[in-house]
C-alpha cells in the first residue's frame, strides 16, 4: 500500500515550491486535488504533435499524479463547495500571499471550524508576519537573501555571485512543507487536532546554511565569496577541472583517500610532498596544488579520468547535463526517467521520484490532468454532487469542468 | 509508564515527533546528520550512535574560539543523545539489536557492507523489528552499477545536472556548483519525508519499510521542469545568472554604486513598477522591452541598460526602494548579514546557547513553524557519549552496575567528569 493512501490534499498552490511538495505527497499515495480558478478549464490541450514547451514542461513535472478542480472561490457557493471539500480532506496545502486566505475566507482559523483535523500548510516567502511579509519572493531573491549566493561562484576576484541554477529556493521550501505536514499528521494521530504549518522559503534557506552558522558566529569565520575548490569540510583539492577533452570532473579526495588518489593520477610523490602531506597543508597550498591538478587532469580525457577513479573506488563525478545525467547506467538502473502518455496520446519524459521504498514495487505514474479534468468526478465521488446540479454549477460559473 | 512515553521522556525537545525513537548511525556530513536533527528538532528522540574515543580527548582551551570541526558538529547535531558504544564488538552489537527492537527509526548514511559488519544492514534490523523503519541515504542507492561507490557533495552536484546550469554565462566557464552541500542536504530532506510518510503507513498497517535514498536520484528529481522540455524537446540547458528559470528577466545579480550585489527577480507581473522604481518609466513601452518575449530578444542591450541604472545607487537603497514598492529585489548577503534579516528575529532563526564549555554559540533555527509548537528553546549538541548511562538504563532497563561493567569492558563510553566534544572523526 502506498505510505499516503488514504490521505487527502487539496492544492492551491501555483507556480514552482507549492506544485513541487504536492507533487511528493501524491508520489507518496496521498489523493492531491488541485484547485484552480473556472477560467482554467478552458485552457486548450496542446495538440500531440507539438514540441514540448516550457509551460507544458511546468505541467508535466509539477503537477502529474494528481486530480484537477476548478471552483471560483470568490462566490459564495463556491467558497461552500471548497469547505465541504475541506471536510472531506486531511490537508490544504497552499502558497499565495500571507492575507489572501484570510481575504477568501480559507485560511486555518476558518478552516478548523468546518474541520478540527485540517492541517493546512502556507509556503511563503516570508511568513505571515513582519515587514516583508507580503513581498513577493523568487528563488533568487531568497538565494541571495540567505547568504547562499555569497558562497556560490567561480571565485575570481570580484567575480559575481552565482545562483545555483536549480531553484533550491522554492524546492527546499517545499520539501520543508512535505516535512512539517507529515509531521502534523503523526501528532494529529495522537491528538486528532490540526495545525497551522507556516513554512517561509528565506528561513528554510537560511536553515540549510547549517554548519556554518555556528563557524561564522562562534569561530569568526568568514566564508570566500565563492570557494569552488574547498569542500564544505575543508576538502582540498575539490571540485571542478578541466581534462584532455574539455570535459569537466569534479574531485572530491578527502583525506582518507587521498593516497589513493596520488596512486591514481601517477603522483604518489606527492604523499611525501610536504607542502601537501597533511589535510592543514593542502589547505595551506590550495593555489600550488590546483595548479599542479589543472595541468596533470589535462592529460587525459574524463571519462578515461572517471573510470581509473571509479576503478580506485575514489569519489569523482563528471559534470553532466541534464540529457547526460538521465542517459547515466546508475539513473537508468534507477528507473529516473519515467516516460508518461496521457490520454490525447501525448508522451513525455519526466523524473521519476526520489522516494524508493526497498522491495516495494514503485508507484505507478500518472499523467498530468489538464485544468478542471476531474472536476465532476471529484465532486460526484466526495460531495455526491448529481449531474443536473453539477451542469448548473458549471453554467453559472461557480465551478469549471473540461468537457471530456 | 508505557514505552513510547519513557522515550518521549528522554527527547531533549517537544513536538510532533514525541515517542518516536530514531538511532543515528551516521558519519559527519549533511545526508545524515542534518536528517536526523530535522527529525530531532520535531521533537523525536534521537539516539546518535557514536564511536568510543580513540586516544584520551583533549579538554578544549574555553578561552579560544570555538574550532571549526565543533562549531560544524553544532550545526548539525542539537536536540539529540549521544550513546558511545563500540559497535565491533559482539556486546555493542548486542546492544545496538536490543536497541533496534524498541526504535522506530535506524537512519544511516553509511555504505550498505559497512552496515553488514556492524550487524545492522536492513535484513537483520528488520528481522528483529518488522515494524522498524530503516532509512538508507548513500551517493547511488543499493542497486545500479554504481551501488555503494562513494560520494561526495562535488561529485553529486557534477553528476546531477545542477552544475551545468550554474556558473557565469561565457562559454568553456568553470561549472559552478552550490556553495551549500545541496547534495547531501536535499538526500536528508528526502529521507525525512519518506520516513514520515512510512510512520504515516505504518499506522494503519503496522509495517516497516526500507528507504533506499540515493544522493544521485534525489538531484535529479530536483531538475523537475527542466526535464520534459530537455529529454523530450532537445532543449539545451546552459548556465543563465541573468535569466529566470521560467524566462524572467532582467533576473539575477547587478552591481550597485556601493559595491555590494542586488539581485533582481522581475516577472511580467512586476515589469512596469519596476520600471518605475529604477526611475526608467519610459522603459515600460519601449518596443525592445515592452513584453517578455522582447526583453529576451535584446537580453545583452536591457541588461547593459539595467546594470547602469543599478550602478547609480547603493544596495541599501535599492533595497528601500523595491521593499517599498512591494517588488522582489534583494541585496545579496553574507552568511553573518543573511542572519540580521528583521524576518530572523521575528521567526527564531538565529537560535543561541551557552555552550557547556563556556562559550555562546549560535545556529539556524527550526523552519518548520507549527501553531501547536510555539518556539521552545533547544537543547546543545552532545557530549560524546553524554546520555550513554541514562540511555542504556531507561530504554533497556539496564541497572546501573550492568552499565558500569559495560563501560568496564570497553564496550560502552562516557567520559569521567565533564563534556567532552572531542570526537575521533570530528575534533
Amino acid at each position: 500500500m502506498a505510505p499516503l493512501h488514504g490521505v487527502r490534499v487539496l492544492d492551491l498552490s501555483t507556480v514552482v515550491a507549492g506544485p513541487y511538495g504536492s507533487q511528493m505527497l501524491a508520489e507518496l499515495g496521498a489523493d492531491v486535488i488541485r484547485i484552480e480558478p473556472v477560467a482554467a478549464a478552458g485552457t486548450p490541450e496542446p495538440l500531440a504533435e507539438a514540441p514540448i514547451s516550457e509551460a507544458e514542461g511546468f505541467l508535466w513535472a509539477l503537477q502529474k499524479n494528481k486530480r484537477a478542480l476548478c471552483i471560483d472561490l470568490k462566490q459564495p457557493e463556491g467558497l461552500a463547495l471548497f469547505r465541504d471539500l475541506a471536510r472531506k480532506s486531511d490537508v490544504v496545502w497552499e502558497n499565495f500571499r500571507p492575507g489572501v486566505t484570510e481575504r477568501l475566507g480559507i485560511d486555518y482559523a476558518r478552516l478548523r471550524e468546518v474541520h478540527p483535523g485540517i492541517i493546512v500548510c502556507s509556503i511563503s516567502g516570508f511568513g505571515a508576519q513582519g515587514p516583508w511579509s507580503r513581498v513577493g519572493a523568487y528563488d533568487i531573491t531568497v538565494q541571495a537573501l540567505a547568504g547562499v549566493m555569497s558562497i556560490t561562484g567561480s571565485g575570481a576576484a570580484d567575480a559575481e555571485p552565482c545562483r545555483w541554477g536549480v531553484p533550491i529556493g522554492d524546492i527546499a521550501g517545499a520539501i520543508y512543507g512535505v516535512i512539517g505536514v507529515l509531521a502534523a499528521l503523526e501528532e494529529r494521530a495522537r491528538t486528532a487536532a490540526g495545525q497551522h504549518v507556516d513554512i517561509a522559503l528565506l528561513d528554510v534557506q537560511l536553515a540549510l546554511n547549517c554548519y556554518r552558522v555556528p563557524q561564522v558566529f562562534g569561530s569568526n569565520m568568514t566564508f570566500a565569496p565563492a570557494s569552488p575548490r574547498r569542500g564544505g569540510a575543508g576538502t582540498v583539492p575539490y571540485g571542478p577541472f578541466r581534462c584532455g577533452d574539455g570535459q569537466w570532473l569534479s574531485l572530491a579526495p578527502s583525506t582518507n583517500f587521498w593516497p589513493a588518489f596520488c596512486n591514481v593520477i601517477g603522483r604518489p610523490d606527492l604523499l611525501d610532498d610536504a607542502r601537501f602531506r597533511t589535510l592543514a597543508d593542502r589547505q595551506r597550498n590550495q593555489a600550488a596544488l590546483d595548479a599542479l591538478l589543472e595541468t596533470l587532469m589535462l592529460a587525459r580525457p574524463a571519462q578515461a579520468w572517471e573510470a581509473a577513479f571509479i576503478e580506485a573506488r575514489i569519489p569523482v563525478g563528471r559534470v553532466l547535463d541534464i540529457p547526460a545525467a538521465f542517459a547515466h547506467p546508475q539513473a537508468q538502473a534507477r528507473g529516473m526517467r519515467v516516460d508518461l502518455t496521457n490520454g490525447a496520446g501525448r508522451r513525455v519524459p519526466v523524473a521519476g521520484g526520489a522516494l524508493r521504498f526497498e522491495g516495494e514495487s514503485p508507484r505507478s505514474q500518472c499523467a498530468p490532468s489538464l485544468a478542471g479534468a476531474d472536476t465532476f468526478e471529484v465532486l460526484t465521488e466526495l460531495l455526491q454532487i448529481g449531474p443536473q446540479r453539477l451542469t448548473d454549477l458549471r453554467a453559472r460559473g461557480i465551478i469549471g469542468a473540461r468537457a471530456s | 509508564m508505557n514505552c513510547r512515553d519513557r522515550v518521549a521522556e528522554l527527547a531533549r525537545r517537544s513536538g510532533p515527533l514525541a515517542g518516536v525513537l530514531l538511532l543515528e548511525l551516521c558519519g559527519d556530513e549533511p545526508a545524515g546528520t542534518f536528517g536526523t536533527q530535522i527529525l530531532a528538532d520535531l521533537g523525536a528522540t534521537v539516539v546518535k550512535v557514536e564511536r568510543l574515543p580513540g586516544a584520551r580527548p583533549e579538554a578544549l582551551e574555553p578561552s579560544a574560539p570555538v574550532p571549526e570541526a565543533l562549531a560544524y558538529f553544532w550545526g548539525m547535531n542539537r536536540n539529540k543523545l549521544s550513546l558511545a558504544m563500540d559497535l565491533k564488538s559482539e556486546g555493542g552489537r548486542a546492544l545496538l539489536h536490543r536497541l533496534a527492537r524498541i526504535a522506530d527509526v535506524v537512519y544511516d548514511n553509511f555504505r550498505p557492507e559497512v552496515m553488514r559488519r556492524i550487524g545492522a544492514d536492513v535484513d537483520t534490523l528488520r528481522a528483529l523489528n518488522p515494524r522498524l523503519i530503516c532509512a538508507s541515504v548513500t551517493g547511488f542507492g543499493r542497486s545500479g552499477p554504481l551501488a555503494g561507490y562513494p560520494a561526495y557533495d562535488a561529485t553529486i552536484q557534477a553528476m546531477g545536472g545542477g552544475m551545468s546550469l550554474t556558473g557565469a554565462a561565457e562559454p568553456d566557464a568553470m561549472p559552478v556548483r552550490c556553495g551549500n552541500p545541496i547534495g547531501g542536504l536535499a538526500g536528508a530532506l528526502y529521507a525525512v519525508a519518506g520516513i514520515l510518510a512510512a510512520l504515516a503507513r505504518r499506522r494503519r498497517t503496522d509495517t516497516g519499510a526500507a528507504l533506499d535514498i540515493a544522493l544521485f536520484d534525489a538531484q535529479l528529481a530536483m531538475n523537475a521542469y527542466r526535464v520534459p522540455p530537455a529529454l523530450g524537446a532537445g532543449k539545451r540547458y546552459t548556465p543563465e545568472p541573468h535569466r529566470g528559470g521560467s524566462g524572467a528577466l532582467p533576473y539575477g545579480p547587478f552591481r550597485a554604486r556601493c559595491g555590494r550585489w542586488f539581485a533582481l527577480g522581475i516577472t511580467r507581473q512586476f515589469w512596469a513598477s519596476a520600471c518605475q522604481v529604477m526611475g526608467k518609466p519610459e522603459w515600460e513601452n519601449d518596443p525592445r522591452f515592452r513584453s517578455e518575449a522582447q526583453r529576451q530578444d535584446n537580453e545583452q542591450a536591457l541588461n547593459a541598460e539595467v546594470a547602469a541604472v543599478i550602478a547609480t545607487r547603493d544596495a541599501d537603497d535599492w533595497q528601500a526602494r523595491f521593499l517599498d514598492a512591494g517588488i522582489p529585489g534583494a541585496t545579496v548577503r553574507s552568511i553573518r548579514d543573511a542572519f540580521s534579516h528583521p524576518h530572523v528575529a521575528l521567526r527564531d532563526m538565529l537560535v543561541g546557547f551557552d555552550h557547556p564549555l563556556g562559550r555562546h554559540l549560535r545556529v539556524a533555527g527550526d523552519p518548520i513553524k507549527l501553531s501547536a509548537h510555539p518556539h521552545a528553546p533547544f537543547a546543545g549538541a552532545p557530549g560524546l557519549g553524554e546520555h550513554t548511562s541514562l540511555v542504556l538504563q531507561e530504554l533497556l532497563g539496564l541497572t546501573i552496575d550492568e552499565v558500569r561493567a559495560l563501560r568496564a569492558a570497553g564496550t560502552v563510553w562516557w567520559p569521567d567528569e565533564g563534556l567532552v566534544y572531542a570526537r575521533p572523526s570530528v575534533v
